[in-house]
């Protein structure tokens, strides 16, 4: 590691004068010519430096600063939806493989009763500007909330996440606000964020299982997502989803089935 | 860099909303701050590709680790990003070194009125020895220089920022500054 000897005091005075000149337009030779010989060559080189250090940097783009400012506030929105589940998560008691489906009927009932069997069914297609989206998201974690176990809490994803695409689609189509399909990218976004996250714990635990399932959920999402009109909340989505595939490890190689050794082959009379 | 004049009131809310979660005010510390990060970026990798891609990491890590800034105001904002930015840049560094390097750009275009190809190849051979110099200092001595020469801080910026006194960081200063220099020279002999 390089370390040159410390500046004398008259040349540390030298060149924090010389480095203000410089900063305020004078040239260094200018500088450096008021100072004694025996000093110049050094803070000739030292404010060189300097100058070669301030002409480093980069400046940033207009377009890619507007691009990463999209994805962040995607990646914004995600977090704000997952803090919103995480306290749905804490306001369910924990309870036994009984006590689950006893309480989703029970929910799922509330709000039937609330609204009408109708409106729960009509909720399937409904966007985020209906009253019966709430209906809907209400009745996906209830879902999630009392599924038996963590298995059944990806199968429920797994069904869910398609439904979010298509919602994310429709938006699309019918020309809706960008801050209401903001949404949508976020809720595709946190749903294939946990699916990957409990891939990636059942295959470290050595179950590659819900790694394949979930790969194939991608690869449909990113078929549909290829069909739909291109514009920048596509492409938005395009590079989430992208992003947890790639987040998911490689999948364990089949293993080839033993094959018992061959005996040498015959070699051919001479 | 601190040199956009933005009241502290202003960011101290925006920072209590960010961590919030609300999209607006996370938008607008990072347009904020974007300039400053990606110059210190810019400093420690080599190519324009890289600064954005290490640029995007430090925020997405923002984003994540919102719940543990602690930050009330635009300096201690910038502290944490930078934080993070140099955490960042050298994992990406480290990772480099065990990857090939990336190949060489196939040509310079140039538009009328712009620097000649000639310049621009200039330009980028002097930041890559900069550059290369930069990483040959001390952590201490490097960690000076990018706060005076390109988050533009004053004296007492960096000495809060690298934890010491200013003395220290006046010597330490021209310490790095002569051996930048004699790595420059050496570099352009060798």
């Amino acid at each position: 590691m390089p370390n040159a000897p410390y500046p004398s005091a008259d040349f540390a005075t030298a060149l924090e004068a010389c480095l203000r000149q410089v900063a305020s337009g004078a040239t260094i030779e200018a500088c450096v010519a008021r100072y004694p010989e025996s000093m110049q060559q050094a803070l000739l080189h030292a404010l060189s430096a300097a100058q070669a250090l301030r002409g480093t940097p980069r400046e940033p783009g207009a377009a890619f600063a507007d691009r990463l400012e999209h994805r962040l506030r995607g990646a914004v929105a995600v977090r704000s939806q997952r803090a919103h589940a995480r306290w749905a998560w804490l306001a369910l008691p924990s309870l036994t493989a009984w006590g689950r489906p006893a309480l989703a009927a029970a929910l799922v009932l509330l709000v039937v009763a609330r609204t009408s069997v109708g409106a729960v069914q009509a909720s399937e297609g409904s966007l985020p500007d209906s009253p019966l989206y709430a209906v809907k998201t209400a009745i996906e974690q209830v879902n999630v909330a009392t599924a038996a176990d963590e298995p059944a809490k990806l199968d429920v994803r797994l069904r869910q996440a398609p439904q979010q695409m298509s919602d994310f689609l429709n938006a699309t189509r019918a020309n809706r606000p960008e801050p209401m399909i903001q949404r949508l990218v976020a809720r595709v976004a946190e749903t294939l964020t946990l699916t990957v996250d409990y891939a990636m714990q059942s295959q470290a635990a050595g179950d590659p299982e819900p790694n394949r399932r979930v790969r194939a959920l991608i690869r449909s999402l990113k078929s549909r997502l290829t069909q739909a009109t291109p514009g920048s909340l596509v492409a938005q989505l395009q590079g989430l989803v992208e992003e947890q595939e790639q987040r998911l490890p490689a999948l364990p190689r089949p293993q080839r089935p033993a094959t018992p050794p061959q005996p040498p082959a015959a070699r051919p009379a001479q | 860099m601190t040199s956009v004049d933005q009241p502290a009131t202003d960011v101290a809310q925006a920072i209590e909303r960010a961590k919030a979660s609300d999209e607006d005010a996370f938008a607008f510390l990072y347009r904020l701050t974007l300039r400053g990060v990606y110059r210190y970026v810019s400093v420690r990798v080599p190519t324009a590709d890289n600064a954005e891609e290490v640029t995007q990491e430090v925020y997405m890590a923002a984003v994540a680790g919102l719940g543990s800034l602690r930050a009330s105001n635009e300096a201690g904002l910038y502290a944490w990003l930078y934080q993070i930015a140099r955490n960042k840049a050298a994992d990406f560094l480290r990772q480099r070194y065990r990857r090939p390097a990336d190949p060489l750009p196939d040509g310079v275009v140039v538009a009328d009125g712009r620097p000649s190809a000639q310049d621009l190849l200039e330009h980028e051979v002097e930041r890559e020895q900069v550059r290369h110099a930069l990483q040959q200092l001390t952590p201490e001595q490097r960690e000076v220089l990018l706060c005076k020469y390109v988050m533009d801080y004053s004296n007492d910026q960096t000495a809060r920022q690298v934890g010491k006194n200013v003395n220290a960081v006046n010597q330490l200063h021209h310490r790095a500054l002569a051996s930048l220099a004699r790595l420059l020279r050496d570099n352009a002999y060798a």
